[in-house]
């Protein structure tokens, strides 16, 4: 089991990570400051998610805290023969802090298993936005919709009640993901959630589909596109406009 | 062969009460609501027989841990605040949220006109309040329970009025020949039973799967230039 846990608080005017500890082989770049935010880089010593991985990552942003925690590169998720992988981030934002979790686009590889459930924590008043991009899979080598199985579960809680759920789970032998309903022809999918952003502009692009909508609470934007670095382009305008 | 009279009575009584609620002239407004298809076919991605079969065939797919396993949740007694709250959430796409506050607002409404329906009752109760938001997978879930049906014969009859829908949009929006839609319907339909199945199996981690697609095709139906449906 690899395991990240990240505190952040306001101290003296600008955001510190006050405890932090991980493991192998997760490891975390010195935190840098930009704007009004201090950003911490999650690396992986390994080239990518193997089977049998277990992630273990929570993240508590304290109040008044303004942090972004994000990844490097891609996300590799290799061949597994049963069990695969499993991911389970904690988010926890307390009042007036914001937060903004950036993880990198994710490639299941042929073959692979994987399974992640993010679980966020939001008090009424705070900021908080993150992302979740997905590839279907690695086009030079043919592997496009080649992994066993996918899941990503987002739950989103604003003062302990469910406000927004992105339940994705993709096994393609038993569907044509390319078809309607799933990737619709394109090979990555983006979804962006925001919450305590009254209005976000969205970047024009003729080469995606993008949409905007507001869930029960927040905001969800979609975004199906042929580059992964398209949509973190476009996702870090967005991100770009909250304060 | 010796049958009890009362019992037949009831389970039939329980069955047409059930036909009346899912027969698409109840007024829960049905009619109105696409569920994105309408963005399909502006989009030129739903236009003949075929292409409407693929969109089925989707649909279908993500039924039983969407609106078919809420309702089947909720037909086996499971708590339908957790399931409001949860089938709320996932509702990310402001008009299928709305459509079904809608429609399920609607239902009990009618319902009420109808007679009693004690679990209705209480889950209007909790909406009225601000507890639960309202969602018409789950009332329709605790209706069938109320009719004392079958739940499998009452989840593959909902299950038959979400496609059925879905294909006279298309034949209205397309258009499609009446005949070549039914065609459609009648090979979709094939799927019901085990979609049914899953759908009563499904974990409740499993509730709210979406389809990126539909999600995405939803949310652009807010902004398109002409719109027949609501959503």
């Amino acid at each position: 089991m690899s395991r990240l846990f990240l505190k952040a608080e306001q101290r003296n005017g600008k955001t510190a990570v006050t405890d932090s500890f991980f493991t192998a082989p997760i490891k975390i770049a010195k935190p840098f400051y930009c704007g009004n935010y201090t950003e911490v880089m999650m690396m992986t010593a390994s080239a990518g998610i193997l089977e049998g991985d277990f992630y273990d990552i929570e993240v508590q942003v304290m109040e008044g805290a303004k942090f972004r925690l994000t990844g490097q590169s891609y996300t590799k998720i290799f061949k597994a023969d049963e069990k695969g992988a499993v991911q389970k981030v904690k988010i926890n934002v307390e009042k007036d802090a914001s937060f903004i979790y950036f993880p990198t686009p994710v490639i299941p590889y042929g073959g692979s298993v994987f399974s992640s459930r993010t679980e966020v924590h939001l008090d009424r008043n705070c900021k908080f936005a993150m992302c979740d991009i997905l590839s279907g899979g690695r086009k030079a080598m043919d592997e496009q919709f080649q992994f066993q199985s996918y899941r990503s579960g987002t739950a989103v809680y604003v003062d302990g009640k469910m406000q927004f759920l992105d339940n994705q789970r993709f096994i393609p032998c038993e569907i044509n993901l390319k078809g309607m309903g799933f990737f619709e022809g394109y090979s990555h999918i983006g979804m962006m959630y925001i919450y305590g952003c009254e209005n976000v502009v969205l970047p024009q692009s003729r080469t995606t589909e993008t949409a905007v909508t507001r869930a029960a609470a927040g905001i969800c934007i979609r975004i199906f596109s042929n580059s992964a670095d398209e949509i973190v382009k476009q996702f870090r305008d967005v991100v770009s406009q909250i304060s | 062969m010796h049958i009890p009279t009362a019992m037949v009575i009831t389970m039939n009584r329980g069955y047409l009460r059930l036909l009346q609620a899912l027969d698409s002239l109840f007024p829960v407004g049905t009619f109105t609501l696409s569920n994105g298809l309408e963005t399909y076919v502006q989009k030129n991605l739903v236009y003949n027989a075929p292409t409407l079969t693929e969109y089925l065939n989707g649909y279908i797919y993500i039924l039983p841990a969407n609106d078919l396993g809420f309702a089947a949740k909720a037909a086996m007694g499971e708590p339908w605040e957790m399931l409001d709250e949860i089938c709320t959430a996932s509702k990310s796409p402001a008009e299928l949220r709305n459509g079904s506050l809608k429609q399920c607002i609607r239902f009990i409404k009618a319902e009420k006109v109808l007679g009693e329906c004690s679990e209705l009752k209480s889950y209007s109760e909790m909406i009225d309040s601000g507890i639960c938001s309202g969602c018409y997978p789950v009332a329709l879930g605790l209706f069938i329970r109320d009719t004392g049906t079958d739940i499998v014969q009452g989840l593959e009859m909902y299950c038959y009025t979400l496609l059925s829908s879905a294909v006279n949009h298309a034949v209205k929006l397309v258009p499609l020949r009446q005949l070549d839609g039914q065609k459609c319907l009648a090979e979709a339909m094939k799927k019901i039973p085990e979609a049914v199945q899953k759908a009563i199996e499904t974990d409740t981690d499993d509730l709210g799967i979406s389809g990126a697609g539909f999600d995405l095709r939803s949310m652009q139906h807010e902004k398109l230039y002409s719109r027949l449906y609501i959503s």
